[in-house]
């Protein structure tokens, strides 16, 4: 068997609130022709590097390298995280710091799992039924990672979905990771605009890469009594009801 | 200023019923109008490289510029201050004033003089000073601060204006209709003219310092910069370090992307060019100062926030923002707001009394995308979070919440154990509330506050994966 | 020491590496530079009429005025003085200078095409007056003034002095600042209608 290995990073959000979308990351790895490898792993960092805590971010970076660095893909099925490490992790170590060259090396490897599809292919298959969806692009995936055509291409790929434009789609939903807990007026604010325009589109299922979107806005949506589901596009992908 | 801290400013605006619809107006005039101007201007991504590289440049050789420039504008004729702080630049100016016998000045729309407080000083020396900008000159008139450095009374009303030309201008008759946006503007064309024309000295801000020339840009929409600068016989302008450019080339790029990024114009409707006084007969006035004002600028070029110092203050970052967009501009406490006055904001007033501006930012990254010099804007609000980190500015809680995850993730062993803990607590709240938690403790609060949680449909991923290395 | 030393001082020890300045830039030549200077201006609510001749000056500022419902008088530039304004039916004023006028008639030295903006000097004979204090600003504007760019603009009016102010004003005076929604005519010219001549 001379099957490549992949990583999956699952993510402190998927490991713990969502694990379905980690068992369908790691089946559409596999279809895509790659042994899923998970190495135990715990969280990027990204908590502790927003706040402002670089040492405490650094010492999660290393646990992260150190479980990483030896694969020569790693996919993360978020933008948030993965922007963390592919972006971010090399401005975490000053340039004469033995740990540079690991996490640039790591940042290197290191894939969103919509990047990671666009460039290796899931085989053609059955279109999974979809209808009307809204696609939601996490800011960190659009404007940290560039992540904007992959996600629909792979929709449009491997589901019947439509997929239909959401009003102001550049705007953040307001989570932030720890923002929607610290300022949680103006971050529901930013996610009762975000879930109204969602609304408009008449879609009925609201797709994202990121589970910390979809968390904030199936969240909001569930209380406003909105019936419109919501999915991470590795369920949709994979077909997972 | 307010004693209120930004949480409660942000909590009245997002209440005030009439501030939502102006800044709904705001976002989408201003955001269409900028990708207007970029999508029929091809040029517009490689000048914005250029003019990036220019900023960059001018803030490197910033102390050669400036002594290049005071060497040519001396030489003009212009008379050059410089201000280490904001006191001195006060004093200069009514110095300057008094010497000359001024009681009366008009101004045009300055961001310098807004956080220097010029207006304050100038009164308590027995100077009268009038602005005229119209946004500038309604908010005077209410004894406010600007709400957004490009459009000062972006969050009042035609009706809050005409109330206050009301109650301003007492002298016309009570029975006039100023109900429409014309006849304010028309209203405040007359006033300000009488202003202009019988003003013993003009005060302007400057948009660019020239090296090569010495010479002042100034843009504007409304042509009160030209009368501003001339129609006066005195003529002051107060510029930051930062306005420093090398050459008129130079000058040229920068003006390309910044009415585009402003306001979605090509040009500004007036761009103001000054260079030394005026010679006998010729229109403006024969004596011309400008006041260099440091106050910070020096100290922000030497810190990792350099780069905020080629900020061409278009505004877009504001425009753009969502935070901006809840809150408006007055709720950062501020003289400028937005994701640009979250960096400069604590360098002006500290950061320890204004921590939360950094911070009230998803990092979404969108003020970087459409800065015309393109400023790492969330890079710098990171920085201060580092430094506010460093001082032990954020709250207990929060910091031994960091440190408690940064002590579990270091070994495996204590982040599964976490995980499964917390998994376990969300799976018994859920049953508890019948499938769908409703409510959290703590911090957690704050998140159920306005949103369901669904529990997790299981053990974490880690736990039931198979064959984990 | 002296806040300028100290300014000094403090920015030199805190040295910084430049980058290379980057290269001017100009837009590209076009074929009739006045009709883009035409058509630019009207994007921005002003107005050009290409005339035949000088001597047509007069009629066409009568015939501009009219059109726009306002009384046939203007101050005019002492260039046209000679011009025959009577039999246009247009009744010169003093010139605005430091005070109101309802029109002023004066020569803009030069332009750009870029963006349909004129160019206005401290020197002029008129200054920057006739824009900054009448509410119609009727501008005379030589066809070989337009040159492609703003810089350009300001290379040929000033040369290698530059005069005290230079203003370039493009479109009338504008304001967003009620309810963001543009108004004409807040401090300079209300109206801006520019006459090019050969």
């Amino acid at each position: 068997m001379s099957q490549p290995e992949a990583a999956l990073f699952v993510t402190c959000l998927a490991d713990l609130m969502r694990p379905e979308v980690g068992f369908a990351a790691a089946s559409l790895i596999q279809r895509a022709g790659f042994t899923v490898v998970v190495p135990r792993q715990g969280c990027c960092g990204q908590p502790n590097y927003n706040a402002g805590d670089k040492a405490g971010a650094r010492d999660l970076a290393k646990a992260a390298i150190a479980a990483l660095e030896r694969f020569e893909i790693v996919v993360v099925p978020s933008g948030s995280c993965g922007g963390m490490i592919a972006k971010h992790y090399p401005h975490l170590f000053e340039a004469d710091d033995p740990w540079r060259p690991r996490a640039e090396r790591l940042a290197s490897r290191t894939l969103e799992l919509t990047q990671f599809l666009a460039r290796h292919p899931l085989p053609d298959g059955p279109k999974a039924p979809a209808g009307k969806i809204a696609y939601h692009d996490s800011c960190s995936a659009r404007r940290e990672l560039g992540v904007l055509a992959e996600p629909r291409a792979l929709i449009a790929a491997h589901t019947d979905a439509e997929i239909v434009p959401i009003a102001d789609a550049e705007s953040c939903c307001g989570f932030g990771g720890t923002f929607c807990v610290k300022y949680p007026e103006i971050s529901a604010r930013m996610a009762s605009e975000k879930t109204a325009a969602i609304a408009a589109t008449g879609a009925g299922m609201l797709v994202a890469a990121d589970l910390g979107c979809l968390l904030n806005l199936g969240g909001t949506l569930k209380r406003q009594g909105s019936p419109i589901a919501i999915k991470h596009i590795a369920e949709l992908l994979a077909g997972e009801p | 200023m307010t004693a209120l801290d930004f949480k409660s400013r942000a909590h009245a605006a997002m209440n005030d019923a009439k501030l939502a619809p102006a800044l709904k107006r705001m976002k989408s005039h201003f955001q269409t109008g900028r990708a207007m101007a970029a999508a029929r201007f091809p040029e517009f991504e490689m000048l914005r490289d250029r003019a990036a590289a220019i900023r960059r440049r001018s803030i490197a050789l910033m102390p050669d510029l400036l002594e290049r420039f005071e060497a040519n504008a001396t030489a003009a004729g212009m008379q050059v201050h410089w201000a280490a702080d904001a006191a001195e630049a006060c004093a200069i100016a009514a110095r300057i004033c008094r010497d000359n016998g001024v009681r009366r000045a008009i101004k045009s729309k300055s961001m310098a003089t807004e956080e220097i407080h010029l207006n304050a000083h100038l009164a308590r020396e027995g100077i009268e000073a009038i602005e005229t900008d119209l946004g500038e000159y309604i908010i005077q008139l209410r004894g406010e601060r600007p709400s957004h450095i490009i459009a000062p009374a972006i969050h009042l009303s035609k009706e809050d204006v005409a109330e206050t030309f009301r109650a301003a201008h007492g002298d016309l008759p009570p029975g006039r209709d100023i109900a429409e946006r014309t006849a304010l503007v028309k209203e405040a064309r007359v006033k300000l003219r009488e202003a202009f024309l019988t003003a013993d000295a003009g005060i302007t801000g400057a948009n660019m310092l020239i090296a090569e020339t010495g010479t002042i840009l100034l843009v504007s929409n409304e042509g009160n910069i030209d009368l501003t600068a001339t129609a006066p016989r005195l003529h002051i302008a107060i510029a930051g370090l930062d306005k420093i450019v090398e050459s008129w080339d130079d000058a040229g790029i920068v003006l390309r992307v910044l009415a585009r990024s402003a306001t979605g114009q090509d040009m500004s409707s007036y761009v103001t060019c000054l260079t030394g006084a005026a010679a006998e007969g010729e229109a403006g006035p024969r004596q011309s100062h400008i006041i260099l004002l440091d106050n910070g600028r020096s100290a922000m070029r030497a810190s990792n926030k350099a780069e905020m110092l080629a900020c061409i203050r278009c505004g877009a970052c504001l425009n753009h923002c969502p935070i901006y967009a809840a809150t408006g501009g007055h709720a950062y406490g501020g003289t400028y707001s937005g994701p640009m006055g979250a960096v400069l904001t604590p360098l002006f007033d500290g950061l320890r009394e204004n921590a939360d501006l950094p911070n009230a930012s998803t990092f979404c990254g969108r003020c970087q995308e459409v800065c015309p010099v393109r400023i790492p804007l969330p890079m710098l609000l990171r920085h201060w979070r580092e430094d506010a980190f460093a001082a032990g500015i954020p709250p207990r809680g929060e910091r031994w919440g960091l440190g408690l995850w940064r002590w579990a993730g270091r070994a495996n062993w204590r982040y599964r154990l976490a995980t499964r803990a917390a998994s376990l607590g969300l799976r018994l709240t859920g049953w508890w509330q019948r499938g769908t938690i409703r409510r959290l403790p703590l911090a957690g609060g704050n998140f159920t506050a306005t949103r369901d949680m669904t529990p997790p449909s299981g053990a974490s991923f880690q736990s039931r994966w198979k064959g984990q290395r | 020491m002296t806040s300028r030393d100290t300014i000094l001082a403090r920015l030199r020890a805190a040295p910084h590496a430049a980058p290379a300045h980057p290269a001017p830039w100009r837009p590209a030549p076009v074929d009739d530079p006045a009709a883009q200077f035409t058509a630019r201006l009207t994007a921005v609510f002003g107005t050009a009429e290409r005339l035949g001749s000088p001597a047509d000056i007069p009629a066409a500022a009568a015939r501009y005025l009219a059109a726009q419902n306002l009384p046939l008088c203007a101050a005019i530039a002492a260039e046209f003085a000679a011009l025959d304004w009577e039999k246009a039916g247009l009744t010169p004023l003093p010139p605005p200078s430091k005070a109101s006028v309802s029109a002023a008639i004066a020569r803009a030295q030069a332009a750009s095409a870029e963006t349909g903006t004129l160019l206005l000097a401290s020197p002029d004979p008129e200054g920057p007056w006739p824009n900054l204090l009448a509410d119609t600003h009727i501008a005379v504007l030589s066809q070989a003034a337009i040159c492609a760019s703003f810089e350009d603009a300001v290379t040929r009016r000033a040369g290698n002095r530059l005069p005290r102010s230079l203003h370039a004003v493009t479109g009338p005076s504008r304001t967003g600042d009620i309810e963001q929604t543009l108004e004409l005519g807040a401090h300079g010219a209300v109206r801006l209608h520019v006459l090019i001549v050969p």
